[in-house]
């Protein structure tokens, strides 16, 4: 009789719980979706999309980018944007790593201690990642069916790359719509 | 502030267990899919109208009796309804954790359990620009038991036990979100609560009676979190209008008062 509420307890949030589920489906529920990403490509680089994981409130992006050119460059990436369909964009920021490995390589210069090149090169023929993540607390990133990340924010030489912007497209079984 | 009031905080904080609860501890922006957060709430109850009304007289009443004499008709009645309306109301402290889910389509789901509680919450939000908006139900159960007993002895003449109660909660809430770092809400809501037990007066020459009725809470309650992403910390204050009757030993007895329930804690949001 004494385990008679916690048993009641367990069969309410069970039942309650597995019922919920099957009216609305779990295909709400998955936390992140992989979305697929258009390749883009110049004469100097081209670039792939790694990883494209989209979830509520951030989209996590590894880029590949790919030297083809002749010549050495020195590719850089500045601060992207991440466009929705209804127009709004977020910022991202390259992984915080990469910005604090920079931020120490130059701060180490700039008092005499050679670390490294704080952008090396990349040769011909040779990739790099970048890793980019975007939040937004006030929207659901899942819920939407496609969005443009701006590769003008990959500099090579110190300029834009010129790449047109990549799509990130939701896989067909991603439920869409923010009302979600 | 009446010296009753003072007492019944005092023994509140020293002694743990509730038999209702009353708090949200949650803002109106219902979970998105997937989304889990996890609560761990404390709260103080403090049945105002039944502390005036109730624990003073029922201990002076104890006070004069000494233990040794038997108190007149009058006494009887106020040392029974006493000892049924401090059980039910429950003061003192109590916790609970809580784990919701939320299930898409704008619904989210939630498992309270603490101090012999157990509760289930349905809610369905709606986005109102800036704002949000929620309804929600909860059915709880209450064992009336608790690892700590609840402050429920206001006399030795008169002992509650086999104390069982549901709880059945509808509420309204709103408000609204500041980046990830604030939160407001705000609400109104009811609850009916059956309830059934047992009581003891063998010591006022009356035996043992069961009773059972209900008590219906009206009020609001007024919430706000402070945190970054993750964690917030909340606080959150409840006021209800407690309202019902039991009949003992063939005496009608009105059960009624404020009941504040000031409750803090922290939201984990995963």
């Amino acid at each position: 009789m004494r385990h008679t509420p916690i048993v009641l307890s367990v069969a309410m949030f069970v039942g309650g719980l597995g019922s919920a589920i099957a009216f609305t489906g779990c295909a709400a529920m998955q936390r992140t979706w992989e979305f697929s990403a258009t390749p883009r490509q110049s004469p100097q680089l081209s670039v792939n999309a790694k990883v494209a994981h989209v979830s509520q409130k951030s989209v996590h992006l590894h880029l590949e980018v790919t030297n083809q050119g002749e010549n050495t460059v020195v590719v850089s990436a500045d601060r992207f944007s991440l466009e929705l369909a209804d127009g709004s964009s977020i910022r991202g920021r390259v992984r915080m790593l990469d910005r604090a490995t920079k931020l120490a390589k130059r701060t180490l210069a700039s008092i005499g201690m050679d670390m490294g090149e704080v952008n090396p090169g990349l040769p011909p023929g040779d990739s790099m990642l970048i890793q980019i993540s975007f939040r937004s607390h006030e929207r659901d990133l899942r819920r939407h069916p496609a969005m443009r990340v701006n590769l003008d924010a990959l500099m090579v030489e110190g300029k834009p790359s010129g790449l047109a912007p990549m799509l990130l497209h939701a896989p067909p079984e991603a439920p869409v719509g923010e009302d979600i | 502030m009446p010296r009753s009031v003072i007492v019944l905080l005092l023994l509140a904080a020293t002694h743990a267990g509730c038999a209702v609860n009353l708090s949200e501890g949650r803002s109106a922006k219902v979970l998105r899919g997937g989304e889990v957060q996890v609560i761990q709430a404390n709260n103080v109850v403090v049945p105002t109208g039944q502390a005036r009304e109730l624990i003073a007289p029922a201990k002076a009443i104890e006070r004069r009796l000494q233990g040794d004499t038997q108190p007149n008709e009058e006494e009887r009645q106020q040392l029974l309804r006493s000892a049924v309306a401090i059980s039910l109301a429950g003061p003192g402290y109590g916790s609970h954790v809580e784990i919701a889910l939320g299930l898409g389509y704008r619904y989210d789901v939630a498992a309270r359990v603490g101090n012999g509680i157990y509760a289930l919450t349905l809610r369905r939000g709606f986005d109102l620009g800036s704002w949000h908006a929620a309804l929600g139900a909860r059915a709880a159960y209450n064992s009336g038991g608790s690892i700590i007993p609840y402050v429920d002895m206001v006399n030795t003449f008169a002992k509650v036990s086999s104390l069982t109660r549901w709880d059945a909660h509808l509420f309204a809430q709103a408000g609204r979100e500041w980046g990830e770092w604030g939160k407001l809400w705000f609400g109104a809501k009811a609850i009916y609560s059956p309830f059934s037990g047992t009581l003891d007066a063998t010591r006022i020459n009356l035996g043992s009676t069961s009773f059972a009725s209900h008590l219906l809470y009206a009020g609001g309650f007024l919430g706000a979190a402070v945190g970054y992403r993750w964690v917030h910390f909340f606080v959150e204050l409840t006021a209800l209008y407690a309202h019902g009757s039991v009949r003992l030993f063939d005496h009608k007895h009105g059960l009624y008062g404020l009941v504040l329930a000031p409750t803090w804690g922290l939201q984990g949001t995963f």
